[in-house]
């Protein structure tokens, strides 16, 4: 039979995918035991000092920042998204080209995007410049370099990512279901409710941890827009392996940060079952 | 009640759009410092062909996304195919194997590669950044190709076997015609991707080789010129461009006949 | 000697069974219907006779006296047409009906003659369709293309899953008789899968009736009908009445078997199971009436329509009457 073996398709993309990704992270998982190299990179010794380290309120308050910053995004986009992801939904002519205007900046280069919000926010940036001018302020705001502009970056960045999965879902909707509540008198904030919230909900959970875990892990946006200040993990973890070299602990932090990923992922996953337990479909 | 949705849907879409829309306006600026407009210029256009260091970093970047970008099509597809098309054993560990690429966060990816790599003794450049780049590509392309064969109509390659085609000539004449969209539409994203990356890109190169966004997240850094205004522009047409066909591709081919 | 003998055969699919131990023989030429609710395994029994499953071991297949056993379907030579159609959506009509003449290296001239002819023998006249897409045809016109793709081969045996499934009911049935029609006129052996027990009845010479898995009857539709041997038979083709025939016995009896009397009535002889009337139902060509008899049953009763207006029936609702048939329409069930 001329026929591809099964492992000769799975094997190469398998073996890439297990030597350049799974065998690594179990690297670091060891690395986050071991003592820390003189010159950088790891020595033996088995160690728990790096997660106890973790303790440090001046980490604790990382996390806990990292957590909240990531947290208060997602809701940001979820109240921005969820508007636009109803409008695409709806519209009929327009669909296609809504949906490739959110597309769009969903790819085109984060960098780039970042350094739109440094162009507006710094202190010669635009808004301070239109403020200025209209006589609004007589000094420029610090805007960039404030817990403010990460999270205007964080939001900014990840918007498109809340509309899409939710824009699937609404897509889905049987507009039978809302005329048959407006026919049992259900007005239209009753409506959004009871039978459109719930049933976008797959969707709000999938878009919802498609912003949070990136936020969580977030590094370029704190790093252009926060500045030294504000730290987030992903910066911690940057740092352990340039200049503060410690390699361990970046480790350890890096860790941190995926248990806290798996734990998001997990609970979204555990809701999504949960609902489509009772009903709501995928 | 609609009519509050709407306009808060097109303040949203404003703000996804302006700040880039501004940072486009002002590349053409002549004003070097100040925001405000003086004349209408192509100076930080021509600036960026005398600048070395960006050249060597298109390059390097083009080098990289196209080697990178080829090998995971060509992986990302195979497994694709298995997953979709075959049965076996450890299914649900390679589903949840795709998935990882996808959800780790780019830093924890790239320190643990660099990790790898320095316990390894391999030499961080263009070799190492590729590799890196083939591992996330990989994931994202085998799971929008599948998306592209889940689509397809099962039965389709079944009829070509019964009209006496083998399964390699059913591949290459049903098959493949009909998943090429998705395959190129994969490709696409995913050059576009390797061609963006700076985060993993950053930790694995080591000090010899830099891609283009790595010199420009210098310039941003020091932020002083509309020149990086220029080269943001030019990127962001460029992947635009690139974004565009690829959505174009994914809805051109019907990829079976609906019944009725 | 028949052209297609399934020995024997089984095939699981992890715990199910989706086909088990059947065996069942078809002969050349004849238009022979799987037939069986969803899940049955008629599908799945095509599907092994197109080699897309292999049978488990222990039973065989044979086409013409040879075996199947290990042959992939493109060396079986059977025709095929598919549930969904499975049109090549990148290929035009005449490439699709071309697509199995090319793969044997046809020369291009005689391809396309065979292609002409098959699309004329379906109906759709090649100048206006060759050049048309599968996705600008209509449901109807699909699976004509289908059947053209299929026929052009001149297989022996053509294989049909369910066609006419998504076509609309005034279409279905002239396509129906289409199929019967072609199946003698080319001589070709029809293996057809429908749950559509109507269907089964008027265009096959035999039937085989599948539940969970195993052959529960094989027939003509004759036989099948009128003389169901199990109670799933009985019930699944037809309606058919469970009623008590006294002394214990339980029969069978087809709606349209039963007449009705007045009580009392003096011609009304040996039968007679009293009754009231429940439902009067004005279907057009037929009536029926439900009458609910002792132990709470509803039995439905169907008669030909002599016209409403003109010759009413003489009972309505409420009504006592009586259920007679005749002995020779009544079968005790093998499992009653």
């Amino acid at each position: 039979m001329r026929r591809l073996p099964t492992w000769l398709l799975l094997g190469p993309g398998t073996l890439w995918l297990g030597a350049f990704f799974v065998v690594p992270m179990l690297l670091v998982l060891a690395a986050s035991f071991l003592q820390r190299g003189v010159y950088g990179g790891v020595e033996p010794g088995f160690t728990l000092e790096h997660y106890r380290r973790f303790l440090d309120p001046l980490y604790v308050r990382v996390l806990w920042r990292t957590a909240l910053w990531a947290g208060g995004a997602t809701v940001a986009c979820l109240l921005l998204g969820y508007p636009v992801a109803w409008v695409i939904a709806r519209s009929r002519r327009y669909r296609q080209l809504l949906l490739l205007l959110v597309v769009l900046p969903f790819w085109t280069s984060f960098l780039v995007r970042t350094f739109a919000m440094i162009f507006l926010l710094r202190d010669t940036g635009l808004v301070n410049s239109l403020l200025l001018r209209a006589g609004l302020v007589r000094e420029p705001l610090t805007l960039l370099y404030t817990p403010f502009a990460v999270l205007l970056g964080l939001v900014y960045g990840f918007l498109p990512f809340m509309v899409l999965p939710i824009y699937a879902s609404l897509e889905k909707l049987d507009g039978a279901l809302l005329e048959a509540a407006e026919g049992l008198g259900a007005r239209p904030a009753a409506r959004f409710f009871t039978v459109i919230l719930p049933l976008s909900l797959p969707g709000v959970i999938a878009g919802s941890l498609l912003v949070f875990v990136p936020a969580l892990g977030s590094f370029v946006t704190s790093d252009l827009l926060g500045g030294a200040k504000q730290v987030m993990i992903g910066n911690l973890v940057q740092n352990q392996f340039t200049t503060a070299r410690n390699w361990p602990f970046g480790s350890a932090a890096s860790l941190v940060v995926m248990a806290l990923v798996l734990v998001a992922v997990g609970l979204a996953l555990r809701l999504r079952d949960r609902g489509a337990a009772q009903g709501l479909a995928p | 009640m609609k009519r509050a949705v709407v306009w808060l849907a097109a303040m949203v879409y404003l703000l996804l759009h302006l700040p880039v829309l501004v940072l486009v306006v002002f590349s053409f600026n002549a004003s070097k410092y100040s925001v405000s407009w003086t004349g209408f210029t192509l100076d930080w256009y021509r600036r960026l062909a005398g600048r070395d260091d960006l050249l060597r970093g298109l390059r390097t970047s083009l080098l990289v996304a196209g080697l990178a970008t080829l090998i995971a099509t060509v992986l990302g597809t195979l497994l694709a195919l298995a997953l979709a098309r075959r049965r076996f054993a450890g299914r649900r560990a390679l589903e949840g194997l795709l998935y990882l690429p996808i959800v780790t966060p780019e830093i924890v990816a790239g320190i643990s590669l660099l990790v790898l790599f320095v316990a390894l003794g391999v030499p961080l450049g263009i070799g190492t950044i590729t590799i890196a780049h083939v591992a996330f590509n990989i994931a994202f392309v085998a799971v929008v190709v599948r998306a592209r064969l889940a689509g397809m109509d099962h039965s389709l390659e079944e009829a070509a076997l019964m009209l006496g085609a083998d399964e390699l000539t059913a591949f290459r004449t049903v098959t493949v015609p009909l998943l090429w969209p998705g395959i190129l539409a994969g490709a696409l994203l995913a050059f576009t991707m390797s061609f963006d990356d700076y985060v993993i890109t950053s930790l694995v190169a080591g000090t010899g080789s830099s891609t283009l966004p790595i010199v420009v997240y210098s310039m941003v850094r020091r932020n002083v010129e509309p020149t990086v205004n220029a080269i943001s522009t030019l990127i962001l047409v460029v992947t635009s461009v690139l974004i565009w066909l690829a959505n174009r591709l994914m809805r051109e081919r019907p990829l079976a006949t609906v019944r009725g | 000697m028949p052209i297609v003998e399934f020995i024997q055969v089984s095939k699981r699919f992890g715990p199910l069974r989706a086909v088990d131990d059947v065996s069942f023989e078809i002969r050349r030429g004849e238009f022979f219907s799987l037939l069986g609710p969803s899940g049955c395994g008629k599908t799945t029994t095509l599907r092994l006779l197109a080699g897309f499953e292999e049978p488990e071991p222990g039973g065989e297949i044979r086409v013409a006296g040879i075996s199947m056993h290990g042959k992939p379907p493109y060396e079986r030579q059977l025709g095929m047409v598919f549930q969904s159609y499975a049109l090549f959506p990148h290929l035009s009509v005449e490439r699709n009906v071309a697509y199995g003449l090319e793969r044997r290296h046809l020369p291009r001239a005689v391809i396309a003659g065979r292609v002409a002819r098959a699309l004329e023998l379906v109906r759709l006249p090649a100048a206006e369709f060759a050049a048309r897409r599968p996705t600008q045809l209509s449901g109807g016109q699909r699976q004509r293309v289908a059947l053209a793709r299929a026929l052009v081969l001149e297989p022996e045996i053509l294989l049909l899953d369910e066609p006419l499934g998504a076509i609309d009911l005034k279409l279905r049935k002239a396509m129906q008789l289409e199929l019967k029609q072609l199946n003698r006129a080319l001589g070709i052996t029809f293996v057809y899968v429908t749950h559509d027990q109507d269907e089964a009845l008027s265009m096959s010479d035999r039937i085989a009736v599948m539940d969970q898995g195993r052959l529960v009857q094989l027939g003509t539709p004759a036989e099948i009908y009128e003389r169901p041997r199990t109670p799933f038979v009985a019930g699944f083709i037809g309606e058919s009445n469970l009623l008590d025939a006294g002394e214990g016995r339980r029969v069978a009896v087809r709606p349209e078997r039963i007449e009705l009397r007045d009580p009392g009535d003096p011609a009304a002889g040996l039968c007679g199971l009293p009754g009231t009337v429940d439902e009067v139902i004005y279907l057009g060509e037929r009536m029926r009436i439900l009458v609910l008899v002792a132990g709470g049953t509803r039995a439905s009763a169907t008669l030909q329509n002599e016209g409403q207006l003109a010759r009413p029936l003489r009972w309505s609702r409420g009504d006592p009457v009586l259920l007679c048939w005749r002995p020779e329409d009544a079968r005790t069930l093998e499992d009653a």
